[in-house]
């Protein structure tokens, strides 16, 4: 994202701030048909039962965009939350927080994987 | 010392004036807010002008509050009284600026990703549940279909349509266009109302496939 020049002359930033805004916008960018695909879907199945849900899941495609979906969306979350933490909290709590955020989002993204799989193969 | 900086002396010499954003912006710059020492503060450098240049400029009445809040009621502070308690004001002033479309839509983006960094829990939840039986998933289900699971689902879903349209509107920003101040409140509403149709479509089809 640096131009040469810029490089070369040692400005921009020193540490991973290009990186992370770049991220955060290229998980946005996936999640806007991803988004829109898991709430046409979720509009689609209002009056389903558990076993139609659970078939649905089941799909190869619908499993596939979930496990994408979620990875997604757990990424950018992370990303986001981070810019939040930095902006507001500057206390010695800064640094707990941040962690805690990476490893929740980290969790939370495997924990969702973990049960779309069970759901596919052995739901 | 003190008293020769304090502004209600100026005002006294013509009695109906309040005090202007320029005079506000002294009194921070010359130290007397007490949460800078002596010096030019970049942070107040956008106090006023700001406004001014979106034609909405702050009332006397809104600065002459500032002022007040800012000087402690009229109390020179100084660092030993910023020591023995009174809590440092903090620049820029969020409390004199009267809510803008742009300020708005900013701070709604960083809170509906807040709140949609919660649904992405929930989701997981969710899926957890289905995938732990018939019976997780419909304690789960019953608590979104319960009033209080749907008030909080049509938050939600007025969140996401925000975020997403908010975020798509900067992405925009970031290919260095629409940056007009005609063409960032024409964005701005599209936002608004586009949030607000999609969500209406949503919840209106919703209903409609569940008969």
């Amino acid at each position: 994202m640096r131009s040469p020049l810029a490089r070369a002359i040692g400005l921009g930033s020193a540490k991973e701030g290009v990186r992370d805004w770049w991220a955060e916008r290229v998980s946005a960018i996936a999640l806007i048909p991803l988004t829109l695909w898991f709430a046409a879907a979720i509009i689609a199945h209002s009056g389903s039962d558990y076993v139609t849900f659970i078939g649905w899941i089941r799909g190869p495609l619908t499993a596939t965009l979930m496990i994408l979906l979620l990875i997604a969306l757990f990424h950018h979350t992370a990303l986001g939350l981070k810019v939040v933490i930095e902006d507001y909290v500057h206390s010695g709590a800064k640094f707990a927080w941040l962690v805690a955020v990476r490893f929740g989002c980290v969790a939370f993204a495997v924990a969702g994987i973990v049960a779309t799989l069970r759901v596919a193969f052995l739901g | 010392m003190a008293q020769d900086h304090d502004p209600r002396r100026r005002s006294t010499t013509s009695a109906s004036r309040t005090p202007t954003a320029q005079e506000l912006k002294g009194a921070i710059d010359s130290g007397r807010t007490g949460d800078t020492v002596v010096s030019y503060d970049p942070g107040a450098a956008p106090l006023g002008t700001d406004d001014e240049a979106a034609g909405t400029p702050d009332t006397p009445e809104r600065v002459a509050l500032s002022m007040r809040q800012e000087l402690g009621n009229g109390r020179v502070s100084s660092p030993a009284a910023t020591e023995a308690g009174r809590p440092r004001p903090k620049s820029p002033n969020v409390q004199i600026y009267r809510p803008q479309l742009t300020s708005v839509l900013s701070i709604l983006n960083r809170i509906t990703g807040a709140i949609l960094s919660a649904c992405g829990i929930v989701l997981v939840i969710w899926l957890m549940a289905a995938a732990a039986g018939p019976e997780p998933y419909g304690l789960v289900q019953g608590a979104i279909g319960s009033w209080i699971g749907q008030v909080l689902l049509f938050g939600a879903t007025f969140a996401f349509f925000l975020h997403l349209c908010g975020g798509i509107r900067h992405i925009v920003w970031d290919t260095v266009h629409g940056f007009e101040l005609r063409t960032i409140y024409v964005s701005g509403w599209l936002v608004v109302a586009t949030s607000v149709v999609l969500t209406l479509a949503a919840w209106s089809l919703s209903f409609l496939l569940k008969g």
